[in-house]
């Protein structure tokens, strides 16, 4: 799994606090340490881009996070509810043809977060993942 | 790839906020904008342009090339009778449909009222909620290709009427020429899958106050037709002589007709605190208004009838209204599509921006209705600004704030970036 993780580092050296990418069902190729998230969660936010609503929200270690933006092939939420405000993250996941792509910052570059996810999901995609 | 931050205190931004009724644009960190320019233009055939270029030879003319186009921006322009002078808007549901007039009008505010060069200062864009991927590149493309402006953002209009009342978590209900809609925004942020629109705005007002006029036998002369008029008592005939020679498209004169409605509706027209009744109705003073041409009458409970098809619109006489929600059904449906958890902190914050709001009696009538279709136990709140020119600018004041802030820095697109990331590189970092 170590080629994965280097997509990590990278992920984290543009800026992302929380990064990692999943395949459609959940298990993790690579994350972030800080990252924590279940298997379940991450196969119901591909399965609510799959089909476009999130009755439940999503929900990423249990906090809830409130969908802002859905588009064919990704969605965006905030939290707004975190033990602490550095952990209140604008979190963005893009799906690529195998595989989600999840990453998230929080504070002022929020928004940054959107950007660099969709970059690294045009770069897996053009790469045939 | 990184995000850099541009600017620093010294370098004014601009802020453009695009209405239906009126353009808006002036400087960040100001209170007003600097120019409020209708988005009708008067287009004219520029037959003198038409005239110097060579024929194709043979085959169908591309009208597009050969036929020129004159454009008349501005009230000052547009509003002066000029024979064969069309008024059309460049905008469509909102958004910029026709970009030729959209950057000739680009051209004038930066020549005329901001008076500086394009390159000079970062923009700030507002947009709506419901703005579609494809548009967004194509602004971006035109403000940094065209106009080499060193760094842009976009920004969604509730956002920034949010931020222009103080809080990042609201309900927006904007009220404005084309649409009513009921945008919530939660820190900052549009949740896009809880808009909720309807046509019932302005422009039905000012056709119910068209639709009375007719039943009530006035005839709506608008002042570019006026030669001379005298005083006549109230209720009686009016006397006035007709213009000579006045040969105009049937685009303007509808619109100059718009403009009179406007101006009845803006002064005699009241939303009642209830449901329509006409027995309270008649009881309430009568307001006298006097019409262009001399004419003028005491409306009495005609004046609540017209818009009382904004919040019940099972009033209006025509199929179709029952389909339509009123200004209470609006703000409710869209906080109900919402998740359960913010919907309170969107009850508590109800605002109400745009022109229409200004109605007389709206802001009552809608806390009324509201009152009525949430439980007792939720706390609601509408907040209206005061001045007319706070609900009018809400979004460019919003915008005005934002770009002047210390954080937001960093969060602009910068020339750079839109080099090295293409068109998506706005569209992606602007949420």
């Amino acid at each position: 799994m170590s080629a994965w993780d280097a997509y990590v580092t990278n992920m984290k050296a543009h800026g992302l606090q929380i990064c990692g990418i999943f395949d459609l069902q959940g298990a993790t190729w690579a994350k972030s340490a800080e990252f924590k998230v279940s298997a379940q969660e991450v196969a119901n936010i591909v399965s609510g881009i799959n089909s476009q609503s999130f009755p439940d929200g999503i929900h990423l270690n249990g906090v809830k996070y409130t969908v802002i933006q859905v588009s064919p092939n990704s969605v965006t939420a905030k939290c707004r509810n975190a033990p602490c405000d550095a952990e209140k993250y604008l979190m963005h996941a893009a799906l690529c043809k195998t595989c989600v792509v999840l990453g998230g910052i929080s504070g002022a570059t929020e928004r940054s977060a959107t950007k660099i996810v969709e970059e690294i999901k045009d770069y897996l995609v053009n790469s045939n993942f | 790839m990184s995000g850099g931050v541009y600017g620093g205190d010294e370098v004014g931004a601009v802020v453009f906020d695009i209405g239906s009724y009126s353009f808006r644009a002036g400087f960040a960190g100001e209170d007003t904008p600097k120019a409020e320019i209708p988005t009708h233009v008067g287009v004219l055939d520029d037959l003198e342009a038409a005239m110097d270029t060579d024929g194709c030879g043979g085959g169908l003319p591309d009208i597009g090339n050969i036929t020129k186009k004159r454009y008349l921006i501005d009230t000052v322009y547009m509003k002066h009778p000029v024979k064969d002078m069309e008024l059309s808007t460049f905008l469509k549901d909102g958004m910029v449909d026709n970009w030729d007039i959209f950057e000739k009008v680009m051209d004038y505010v930066y020549s005329r009222s901001i008076k500086s060069e394009s390159n000079l200062h970062p923009a700030l864009m507002s947009e709506p909620a419901w703005i579609t991927k494809s548009k967004r590149e194509q602004l971006s493309e035109i403000m940094f290709e065209k106009y080499n402006v060193p760094a842009f953002f976009l920004c969604k209009n509730p956002v920034l009427s949010a931020f222009a009342n103080g809080r990042s978590t609201a309900l927006i209900l904007d009220s404005g020429a084309t649409q009513t809609s009921a945008v919530p925004v939660c820190d900052g942020y549009v949740i896009s899958q809880c808009i909720v629109k309807s046509p019932l705005a302005g422009d039905f007002v000012a056709a119910e106050c068209k639709k009375l006029m007719e039943e009530m036998g006035i005839e709506i002369v608008a002042p570019y037709t006026i030669a001379s008029k005298e005083a006549v008592a109230d209720g009686q005939p009016p006397k006035w002589k007709k213009k000579e020679n006045l040969n105009v498209t049937k685009s303007f004169h509808n619109y100059m007709v718009k403009d009179v409605l406007q101006d009845f509706a803006a002064s005699v027209v009241q939303v009642s605190d209830t449901p329509y009744d006409q027995g309270q109705t008649d009881s309430m003073p009568t307001k006298l208004y006097e019409f262009p041409h001399g004419y003028n009458h005491d409306f009495g409970s005609e004046r609540f009838k017209v818009c009382e098809g904004l919040f019940d619109p099972s009033f209006i006489k025509e199929s179709g209204g029952n389909s339509m929600l009123g200004m209470g059904g609006v703000v409710a449906s869209s906080i109900g599509m919402c998740d359960i958890d913010i919907r309170p902190s969107l009850y508590g914050s109800v605002i109400c921006v745009g022109g229409n709001t200004l109605l007389e009696g709206f802001t009552d009538r809608l806390n009324r209705d509201l009152s009525n279709k949430t439980l007792p136990s939720m706390r609601l709140k509408v907040i209206a600004p005061s001045s007319s020119s706070e609900r009018r600018f809400s979004s460019w004041i919003g915008g005005s704030i934002l770009a002047s802030l210390g954080a937001f820095q960093q969060m602009w697109v910068s020339k750079q970036e839109y080099e090295e990331g293409g068109k998506q590189s706005v569209e992606r970092k602007c949420p």
